[in-house]
């Protein structure tokens, strides 16, 4: 299956969860914002949510700015 | 001097400071500790894996100094509120800089969307520090709609044109029940110095620390600017007092009235 991080697509061998994917990713999940398709996760519920086939993720952290 | 309460948080400082365009994190870093600043911005940006110098906030998150997230890069209320619950997720915090300029040129704030989002934004939970344009009856709008403070314009971000907008200012100050931070074009500390003897209750600097030959002693320069503006006008500051009122060159008959 095949999701979609900020525009870059990734395929999936088997069905991960959204704390599964950012870890094998590789992402340092502090200060971080996930929205998958639009929506946003919230942190407590990144261990139990199954990223589905096609899922469009956006993660955010922060930058610096005025 | 009298500190500055924000949704029940006390401020010492009236020094807000932007994070932007410095040389480096480190030097940042030193001009948010020099400046004594107790609010610092930060903008949001989709995160690349390929970058691993890629985590600003251990920089800035320092006891005593509190983030102020922004809405940059969003061009309407709808993307505003999504930014909104994006930032108030990755930073645990509901303070909320709301910036909505879609017009890349002159980085101008759209007043439309602004309050647009600021109604929705207050319902959901958020502080919300609406910058805006130097335009009184906005500003008005905004407190009604339950905005934190009001962050009208001096000049657009980054000209470092000073108080451009100074007569609106002066009439925005004169009437808020919320605090007026003067945003955006500040380009001296003697400019910071002139917004706070007017009464602005803080104001918020990036560019003109940040790009100047030594970001950490123009930091510390504006703190006492900032300090020394609002001493002078909590003396009473004689020069202070030039008000002045509109006068009609149209009949104001009431002929809307019923």
């Amino acid at each position: 299956m095949n999701v979609t991080l900020n525009s870059k697509q990734y395929t999936l061998g088997a069905p991960l969860t959204l704390a599964e994917f950012i870890g094998k990713v590789g992402i340092n999940a502090d200060g971080i914002a996930i929205a998958v398709d639009h929506k946003v996760i919230p942190r407590s519920q990144w261990n139990g949510f199954m990223l589905e086939d096609g899922a469009k993720l956006i993660i955010i952290r922060a930058v610096c700015g005025g | 001097m009298n500190d500055l309460i924000i949704d029940g948080h006390r401020f010492v400082s009236r020094l807000f400071m932007g994070t932007g365009k410095f040389d480096s994190n480190d030097e940042m870093e030193k001009s948010i500790k020099s400046s004594g600043t107790e609010l610092v911005t930060v903008a949001m940006k989709r995160i690349d894996l390929d970058d691993k110098d890629d985590d600003m906030l251990k920089h800035i998150q320092h006891p005593g100094v509190k983030l102020l997230p922004n809405t940059s890069g969003v061009r309407d209320a709808e993307e505003a509120i999504f930014a909104a619950q994006m930032s108030r997720e990755a930073f645990g915090t509901n303070w909320l800089k709301l910036e909505i300029h879609p017009d890349p040129r002159y980085l101008l704030p759209d007043s439309v969307e602004t309050l647009k989002a600021t109604e929705q934004l207050v319902k959901m939970g958020f502080v919300v520090f609406p910058y805006c344009q130097a335009d009184p009856v906005l500003c008005k709008r905004l407190e009604e709609a339950g905005a934190a403070t009001v962050m009208p314009l001096g000049a657009p971000i980054g000209s470092n044109l000073g108080l451009r907008t100074k007569d609106f200012l002066r009439i925005i100050i004169e009437q808020s029940n919320v605090p007026v931070v003067v945003d955006a074009g500040i380009g001296a500390p003697s400019q910071a110095a002139e917004a706070m003897e007017m009464g602005a209750d803080a104001v918020l600097v990036n560019t003109a620390i940040a790009i100047a030959e030594n970001p950490v002693k123009t930091a510390e320069a504006f703190k006492l600017a900032v300090q020394a503006g609002r001493m002078a006008y909590e003396a009473g500051l004689a020069s202070g007092d030039t008000s002045f009122h509109a006068s009609a060159s149209s009949p104001l008959t009431s002929f809307l009235d019923k």
